[in-house]
């Protein structure tokens, strides 16, 4: 019996080979590591930030569209404008709803520490929808921010600047514009943007209801 | 065992580099398809924040719309507001206008991006 003669690689093939073996393994890693740094960001950014999108525009439309609601107050029997604006909490009706429901609808928009901004949304009749408001859930939509409100209005020598209070029932108008600042809770700074809005409001004045003066507050 | 020989015939070395080099490539193009798609998400995720923000500037520069100031309040500067010249006045009135056509520029030097509109102001006396 003749032995097949056994022919290995030689030296130069096996070196060759290796080195290819090694710069393709490279690359493949290299490849993987760079995916890999990116999936860090979490896959559910992009949904997470659509929804934010959505709620500030909706928001933002709201604002724009806030109407100058009046109701009677039983208890001087004057008629009120509903508004109500802190610098953390902000109340208002606005001819914009969410599920565009006919009519219009009253808006409450607050934050509480450690969770995030919250929206409560009830129907606004001929009455005052405090009560209404103060009975229905509200729901979070902005996880981990706070919120900061401020309200435009003009001065006696015509400049025109923001302040933190605005309540329709004093004030018997709206203000000229809204601003709101969702800043996010400090633990989550790094991940989450601040977002701000503008919303200039176009009906402020009550067609019958008039501010007794010009305020300034 | 009694093998023939040239029954047990491997592969040439040129087709093992072939193929090795081949699944390097289908590989290596998975991944950055992959990684691609995640960049996609990453820019359009970016650029929802930029037209947030582009639109809190548009609508601050429409509420300056009257020769009175606004208190500034804009937290985030990447959007500069910048008025040009009034509009020319019509060849023709019938009355004195108290309101003038201005155009106005958003400008984000960062990203080069330039929105341009037009609002109206309240001009200091009637012309």
């Amino acid at each position: 019996m003749k032995k097949p003669e056994q022919k290995g690689f030689t030296l130069v093939e096996i070196i060759l080979s290796l080195g290819l073996t090694a710069l393709l393994l490279g690359l493949l890693s290299t490849g993987v590591y760079i995916v890999a740094e990116d999936w860090n960001r979490n896959s559910d950014v992009l949904d997470e930030s659509l929804d934010q999108a959505l709620v500030v525009l909706q928001i933002d439309r709201a604002l724009t569209g806030a109407f100058p609601h009046s109701y009677t107050n039983f208890d001087t029997l004057g008629r009120e404008i509903y508004f109500h604006g802190e610098d953390d909490y902000l109340s208002f009706v606005s001819t914009v709803s969410p599920q565009r429901d006919p009519g219009l609808t009253a808006w409450e928009l607050y934050s509480v520490a450690d969770e995030g901004v919250y929206l409560n949304l009830v129907p606004a009749f001929s009455d005052n929808p405090s009560e209404r408001l103060a009975e229905s859930d509200a729901s979070l939509i902005l996880p981990n921010y706070s919120v900061e409100f401020s309200y435009l209005y003009q001065e006696l020598n015509e400049e025109k600047v923001w302040a933190d209070e605005w309540f329709g029932d004093e004030e018997l108008s709206l203000p000229l514009a809204i601003y709101v600042r969702f800043i996010p809770e400090r633990d989550f700074a790094d991940i989450n943007e601040e977002l701000e809005i503008v919303a200039p409001i176009k009906n402020n004045q009550h067609r019958s209801i008039r501010p007794a003066t010009n305020i300034g507050l | 065992m009694n093998t023939t020989p040239g029954s047990q015939k491997g592969f040439t070395l040129l087709e093992v580099i072939v193929a090795l080099t081949i699944t390097g490539f289908v590989l290596g193009g998975l991944f950055s398809l992959v990684g691609g798609s995640k960049q996609l998400s990453w820019r359009s995720e970016e650029s929802l924040i930029q037209a947030m923000r582009a639109r809190a500037a548009i609508n601050f520069a429409l509420l300056e719309n009257e020769y009175s100031d606004v208190e500034l309040i804009l937290r985030d500067d990447s959007y500069q507001i910048r008025a040009l010249d009034l509009m020319e006045d019509p060849e023709r009135k019938t009355q004195a206008t108290v309101h003038g056509f201005q155009n106005y520029e958003v400008v984000n030097r960062e990203r080069d991006e330039v929105i341009s509109g037009s609002r109206w102001v309240q001009l200091g006396l009637p012309q």
